[in-house]
């Protein structure tokens, strides 16, 4: 027989102490759990929402003088623009931070003229333009082909366009790939080309009007991002959908400061719970701990059998509480969250709770532990 | 050879009408292979000279000798380790841990000691084969007889063989039958040369003791043997 057998058969034969103490700790790891798995779960669901809202930072070159807008960002009436370049994109997938960024979309307005009339021409990268822009449904096949048009819903009654009808623009065929439902926006007037093909219809080879990133991620500040992209393109002017940004950041924030406080609070509660019912243990025990002592038990044994006792109290009610809270935010969620989320076991996170558990169990009982050794040996003679 | 030298030994409690002298200068020698009985009325101070004998009340004053070591000169966790090679107990209530087994409570002595869980297992056993035990291991104290509990109370006090046995009251809870038959279980322990120091008020245990000290008010009245 060795201390850990006498700890482990101390628990084993009082159940209800051990009860009541593992209930304790259930309760407290279960909450943090619960908690916490509910709020990463959140965030992630929220920044996975942000992220439907489209592009967060919009990458212009400096100019002025605009005629025509598109996305926040003009074309100008006359004379020189300062563009971006193609260069410009492989730069800003290349910043330290780029492994948050979703998707680059460069954008190239241009002014063409179709059956004498001005349209305006965006060319686009459809891959990316088309995760970014998740709302837009459109009439037709995917627009992928370099000689693809997606138009807006107004030039294409404009022109009485539908999807595999021809049009030439500056002496070059496209085909209507597909018609883009009415948006109500600048996109119902505008005809959607691909950016490589843009770029030689309106003769700005390797030229980029502006560029939309969708930047993203629960922990990185979209600030540090921006800051990486000015530092990578000193001629271009980077700024931040403030607003969709800061309420994502301040959503996050308080959720994540909620949980920080609670678990801090329960995990106090719990640990000065623990140590309440070891220092009442203990004190129930003196009669019993004067009789290990009499019979030759050094304090530093006294100290292991109770620091045992609340490590194995700490690992059933770790795992226990893992279990309980994993289980009831899974329960829970779709009622506090009212969203769907996906939580998931994990057992690093698992073991993790286990430790911390084990840990809260053994410091929470130092207290009594150091009591119950400093118990006189004379008590086995209590009656005295 | 003298095992037990208690010298000029006193003892003062303080309480709430002041000071209670528990041991007034008790002087007292066991040697070797001695079975003793201390007998006195309650409150005479007998189960305090026993307590400060096994090494668990220090004195007020005086000295306690034991195999010619002052044990109150060891550092608290020193004459733990004394108690542990010295002295087996045991406790008036038999005072057994009631959430292990008899095997288990037998084993208690051994668990802070150099032995293996096979060396442990034989040692109970024997000892328990001793006291007449061998088929109750496994049983819960509460699960006993009082003399059977008295019994595993000796098993667990001889276990790891030291050479003083205390025993405080070891019948006081049982019937006349069943404390003889602990009575006899001591004197065969006597005769195999273990010490034993017996704190009792019945007139009946003293037909199994080699010598019999009489205390009053904290000193020691008279020895007979």
């Amino acid at each position: 027989m060795r201390l850990d057998s006498i700890a482990i058969n101390s628990l084993k034969r009082r159940k209800t102490k051990l009860l009541f103490m593992v209930l304790g700790m259930v309760i407290a790891v279960g909450s943090v759990v619960a908690l916490h798995s509910l709020t990463a779960a959140m965030n992630r669901e929220l920044a996975a929402t942000f992220d439907e809202i489209g592009a967060n930072i919009i990458v212009k070159p400096n100019t002025a003088d605009y005629a025509v807008s598109y996305g926040g960002v003009s074309i100008p009436s006359s004379g020189e623009e300062a563009l971006l370049s193609s260069d410009d994109i492989i730069k800003i997938n290349t910043i330290p931070n780029r492994d948050n960024i979703a998707f680059v979309a460069p954008k190239l307005l241009g002014m063409v003229e179709y059956q004498k009339e001005d349209v305006v021409l965006v060319g686009v990268d459809f891959q990316y333009e088309l995760k970014l822009k998740k709302w837009w449904r459109f009439q037709g096949e995917n627009p992928l082909a370099v000689n693809h048009l997606l138009l807006g819903s107004k030039v294409a009654s404009k022109f009485n366009k539908q999807p595999g009808d021809k049009m030439k623009i500056n002496d070059r065929e496209f085909t209507v790939a597909a018609i883009l439902e009415e948006q109500g926006s600048d996109e119902d007037g505008i005809i959607f080309a691909h950016i490589l093909t843009a770029q030689e219809v309106l003769n700005k080879k390797n030229k980029v009007s502006f560029i939309e990133v969708a930047a993203y991620c629960t922990s990185c500040p979209i600030e540090q991002i921006i800051a990486e992209i000015e530092k990578a393109l000193p001629h271009a002017r980077v700024t931040a959908l403030a607003e969709a940004v800061q309420l994502r950041q301040q959503t996050i924030d308080r959720l994540s400061n909620f949980a920080y406080f609670f678990s801090i609070l329960v995990t106090l509660i719990g640990s000065v719970l623990i140590m309440l019912t070891m220092l009442s243990a203990v004190s129930e025990r003196v009669s019993e701990i004067g009789i290990y002592r009499a019979m030759g038990y050094r304090r530093s044994n006294i100290l292991e059998i109770i620091l045992t006792e609340a490590a194995v109290i700490g690992l059933i009610g770790g795992a226990l509480g893992y279990v309980l809270g994993i289980s009831s935010s899974r329960l829970l969620a779709p009622i506090v969250a009212e969203m769907q989320i996906s939580i998931s076991w994990n057992p690093l996170v698992g073991v993790t709770v286990i430790l911390f558990a084990v840990i809260i169990g053994i410091l929470a009982s130092v207290y009594p532990a150091v009591k119950a050794s400093q118990i006189d040996p004379v008590e086995a003679f209590r009656f005295i | 050879m003298a095992l037990i030298e208690v010298k000029n030994v006193t003892k003062f409690y303080n309480s709430g009408e002041g000071q209670v002298t528990a041991l007034g200068g008790v002087n007292l020698t066991v040697q070797k292979g001695e079975f003793l009985a201390l007998m006195g009325d309650s409150g005479s101070g007998k189960s305090t000279l026993l307590s400060v004998i096994g090494a668990l009340n220090p004195p007020t004053g005086g000295k306690v000798l034991i195999d010619d070591i002052d044990v109150y000169d060891l550092s608290s966790e020193r004459r733990a380790d004394f108690r542990s090679s010295y002295i087996g107990f045991v406790f008036q209530q038999f005072q057994l841990i009631q959430y292990l087994t008899v095997v288990e409570n037998v084993m208690v002595p051994l668990a802070i000691l150099n032995y293996n869980h096979k060396e442990q297992l034989e040692m109970a056993k024997k000892v328990l084969k001793k006291v007449g035990l061998e088929n109750k291991m496994r049983r819960l104290p509460n699960q006993l007889s009082g003399g059977e509990q008295e019994r595993v109370a000796i098993a667990r006090a001889i276990v790891n063989e030291p050479p003083i046995i205390l025993a405080d009251e070891p019948t006081g809870s049982l019937d006349s039958k069943t404390g003889e038959g602990i009575m006899r279980l001591f004197q065969s322990l006597n005769r195999e040369g273990l010490t034993i120091v017996m704190v009792t008020h019945n007139r009946e245990n003293l037909k199994f003791v080699k010598r019999t000290v009489s205390m009053k008010d904290g000193l020691i009245k008279n020895q007979e043997n």
